[in-house]
């Protein structure tokens, strides 16, 4: 999801948020040729794995091989992904720091140090509470733009689990039942600013009128998840850690994401030692755990 | 006769070392070999589920750390925190119990207490400011550094001046602990033996190289060794700072180790690199003392 500052858009020129990469880049010329010195386009903090790996979820790129337990990144998908990522810094439109320099996202919005952010619906509450109220009007959001048009974006949030060996497998479902009706995801809204998963829930009169919420709305239609293995942790902090060498210029981008499957293939080897020994164990047809 | 009875106070010695034999053993020496155990297997997430899929690797995980940048990236780190910010505390502290303790010093309680203050003050609340502090826009420091015509740093940001900004904060942090530590070790120090140097001409600087360093040799070598065990195991600063970066230039082995074992669970690993750490800090307290013996001689 996109968070944007409606003025400074406006001001350069920029009526409606774009829908392609390429308007996109071109959105933020524009605002950065506004922009004061130490003020940019975007800001996508190097230690914030997941604007690039939406990005990469956008070009179609399966991230992993999940049965074969093998990174996919230097696949040419994720590589325009990271090819379009890169040049936000190398034009200048992004800076290239930690969100530990800005100290505080919400501040540095409300001043114009950046005029887009890339964040999830969590953040709703958070720019409405910390922002002054003469801002306002001035912000809102939007779904994220794609490579050739509205762009996907990842399906974030957390599940809801029932574990196998639990004894009170049928109490814990019904307990996920009744938490996905969309009454009560509706509720919940109401009460925590947490979005509904349901799209039954998004009827709401609340949410139908919330305008914050419409662009997430939209954003749902449109949304991939990442791979649900145990490793994923540990792989999105080598994607981090590869990605600011690139942005910082210590490596070329091409052995960045070489780099980044050699590491991503050492720490899948256990899984594909445990899928080898699934597969040799059971008979065909029947799926790894 | 005299046997039994010597039978007998051996099992009263035993029966009173007993509960102290048994804390130990319970909290100290099984945990201990659970971890060495551990550190020979690739013990992981999928292992904490099913702990049949925990395989037995030798010294495969000590073989995958040496082999493994990242680890000698955090060992490096960790060195240069050590070799720099190890001899600056005990500096800063020596600097500041000489000064507490000076005769014609004042307000004597009042220096102790505000020297001593950081050291007792929460780590995370301490960071946050100090983050403000070493800002690059708003930051004091480079405010002050402004005023002298220096560009502003970006402490945090820069991955040649994160680690040392690191430091600063760490000694700043620490340097009260052992300087309450020399400022006791000074007190012990005869009055006498100043008075005689004083009739015999020497001066300030003499005295301090002739009468207080030699007197305070044994306590430096404990200061020493504490403060370098204690930078060894550099972690909080860090973690809450800058997480190890930018470009990995503040991750250091103990951050290292809590990544492999608490973030990716990695926990046969993660023993590993403990081991290989305590191997480091075992061979550097070796060192010290050989250093120290050799000065005596």
């Amino acid at each position: 999801m996109l968070f944007y500052r409606r003025d400074l858009l406006a001001r350069a020129g920029v009526a409606t948020p774009p829908v392609t990469w390429e308007g996109w880049r071109a959105a933020m010329e524009a605002v950065e040729q506004r922009a004061g010195p130490d003020q940019y386009a975007i800001l996508m903090p190097v230690n914030e794995w997941f604007p690039l790996m939406i990005l990469g979820l956008q070009t179609g790129s399966p991230l992993l091989d999940v049965t074969s337990g093998r990174g996919q990144f230097s696949g040419p998908q994720f590589r325009r992904a990271f090819d379009f990522y890169l040049d936000l810094f190398h034009r200048g439109l992004a800076p290239p720091v930690s969100n530990n320099q800005v100290a505080n996202v919400y501040q540095e919005f409300g001043r114009g140090t950046f005029a887009m952010y890339i964040t999830g619906p969590w953040n709703l509450g958070e720019f409405r509470n910390r922002l002054p109220a003469a801002l306002q009007e001035a912000w809102s959001t939007a779904p994220l733009p794609g490579p050739d048009g509205p762009g996907r974006s990842m399906a974030g949030g957390s599940s809801l689990v029932v574990f196998r060996q639990s004894r009170h497998r049928d109490a814990a479902w019904r307990l996920i039942e009744f938490l996905s009706r969309p009454g009560q995801q509706a509720r919940f809204y109401q009460l925590t600013g947490d979005l509904p998963a349901r799209r039954e829930a998004w009827r709401d009169s609340a949410l139908a009128a919330d305008s914050g919420a419409r662009a997430f709305d939209e954003q749902l239609q449109r949304v991939v998840p990442w791979p649900k293995i145990p490793e994923w942790e540990q792989i999105t902090s080598l994607l981090q850690d590869e990605a600011e060498r690139a942005v910082r210029g210590v490596v070329p981008g091409d052995s960045a994401l070489a780099a980044l499957d050699r590491d991503v293939d050492r720490v899948l080897e256990k899984r594909r030692w445990l899928l080898a020994r699934a597969r040799a164990d059971r008979p065909a047809g029947e799926g790894a755990r | 006769m005299r046997a039994d009875w010597r039978g007998a106070q051996a099992r009263a010695g035993w029966a009173f070392l007993a509960p102290a034999l048994i804390l130990i053993g319970a909290f100290f020496v099984l945990p201990v070999a659970a971890g060495l155990g551990l550190s020979f297997t690739d013990f992981d997430i999928y292992a904490i589920g099913d702990p049949g899929v925990a395989r037995f690797t030798g010294a495969g995980n000590y073989a995958q750390v040496l082999r493994e940048p990242e680890f000698w990236n955090a060992l490096r780190n960790t060195l240069y925190f050590v070799a720099v910010g190890g001899p600056l505390t005990i500096l800063a502290s020596l600097a500041a119990a000489l000064l507490v303790n000076d005769r014609r010093a004042r307000w004597k309680g009042l220096f102790r207490v505000v020297f001593f203050t950081p050291v007792v003050t929460t780590l995370v609340a301490v960071s946050i400011v100090w983050r403000y502090l070493y800002h690059p826009h708003y930051g004091l420091i480079d405010e002050a550094l402004g005023l002298l015509g220096i560009h502003p740093i970006d402490w945090l940001g820069d991955p040649h001046w994160a680690m040392p900004a690191i430091m600063v904060l760490a000694v700043w942090k620490n340097f009260g602990y052992t300087m309450l530590i020399l400022i006791a070790a000074l007190q012990n120090v005869p009055e006498e033996l100043y008075e005689a140097a004083a009739l015999d001409g020497a001066g300030g600087w003499a005295r301090l190289v002739y009468i207080t360093l030699p007197a305070l040799r044994p306590t430096l070598l404990f200061v020493g060794i504490i403060t370098v065990i204690g930078q060894f195991q550099v972690f909080a600063e860090p973690y809450v700072m800058t997480q190890g970066g930018p470009l990995r230039s503040t991750a250091t082995v103990v951050l290292y180790m809590y990544e492999q074992g608490f973030r990716w669970w990695h926990l046969g690993l993660a023993t590993a690199i403990a081991f290989i750490l305590f191997a480091i800090m075992l061979a550097a307290t070796l060192v010290q003392m050989r250093l120290q013996r050799g000065a005596e001689r």
